[in-house]
């Protein structure tokens, strides 16, 4: 799908729904999977997927540039 | 996402719902023993702090299960200050100082009412004073406080 135009004026963006969907792998497939999104400093997009304790990290001209699986944590449930 | 040293560290709040959907659209939760927890990672996946539950009476026998996290970061003039959503557990927010003690509860009580799975939380610095917003899910509404 082509991206489209979403917003007005200074925040007017292009939404490309397929951008780095490949990257996501099988929890791309539940949006509650992933609660949590943030920007680094440098532009890169993080997300976090709460199933698969995964996080990726996005460059917008690259894609998906690094992703790792919070394996050290302990239960504290 | 909070910035020390001229370096990002990445905040999650994990709250250890590990629940699959099933093809008839059922959200099952796992087996497994809940692994919730909140902690501070570098850009390159290292731990490097972690919270700990807070020593409450409520957790001896019911669930701890964070969805958010919000730091008023020093770099802003703010204390450093870690603000934790225990949103699908016990409907309260923790407070711990910058090193990750814990400080004290807030379960909305002291503002419009008692938080309904308070959801997420988070800081604003635009009237100068910091304002702590909690995203009171389940009243659908949003609760400011000062967060002092």
């Amino acid at each position: 799908m082509a991206p489209r135009r979403i917003g007005h004026g200074e925040f007017a963006y292009n939404l490309d729904s397929s951008w780095s969907a490949g990257a996501l792998g099988a929890g791309g497939s539940d949006g509650w999977a992933r609660h949590g999104i943030a920007v680094t400093s440098a532009g890169e997009v993080v997300t976090f997927d709460a199933k698969f304790s995964l996080v990726h990290m996005f460059s917008l001209r690259a894609g998906c540039s690094a992703a790792f699986r919070l394996i050290s944590k302990r239960d504290t449930g | 996402m909070v910035r020390q040293a001229s370096q990002d560290f990445l905040w999650i709040a994990d709250n250890g719902s590990k629940t699959r959907r099933t093809p008839d659209g059922v959200y099952a939760r796992d087996a497994v023993p809940s692994r919730a927890a909140v902690a501070m990672y570098s850009l390159d996946g290292d731990e490097v702090l972690r919270l700990p539950k807070p020593d409450l009476e409520i957790y001896t026998t019911e669930r701890y299960s964070p969805t958010q996290v919000a730091v008023d970061e020093e770099r802003f003039g703010g204390s450093g200050d870690i603000w934790v959503t225990d949103g699908y557990g016990q409907m309260v927010v923790h407070c711990f100082d910058r090193n990750g003690a814990y400080r004290f509860t807030i379960d909305g009580a002291a503002g419009a009412g008692t938080f309904s799975e308070p959801h997420s939380v988070f800081i604003d610095r635009r009237a100068g004073s910091p304002e702590l917003y909690v995203a009171d899910r389940g009243n659908r509404r949003i609760q400011a406080f000062a967060p002092e």
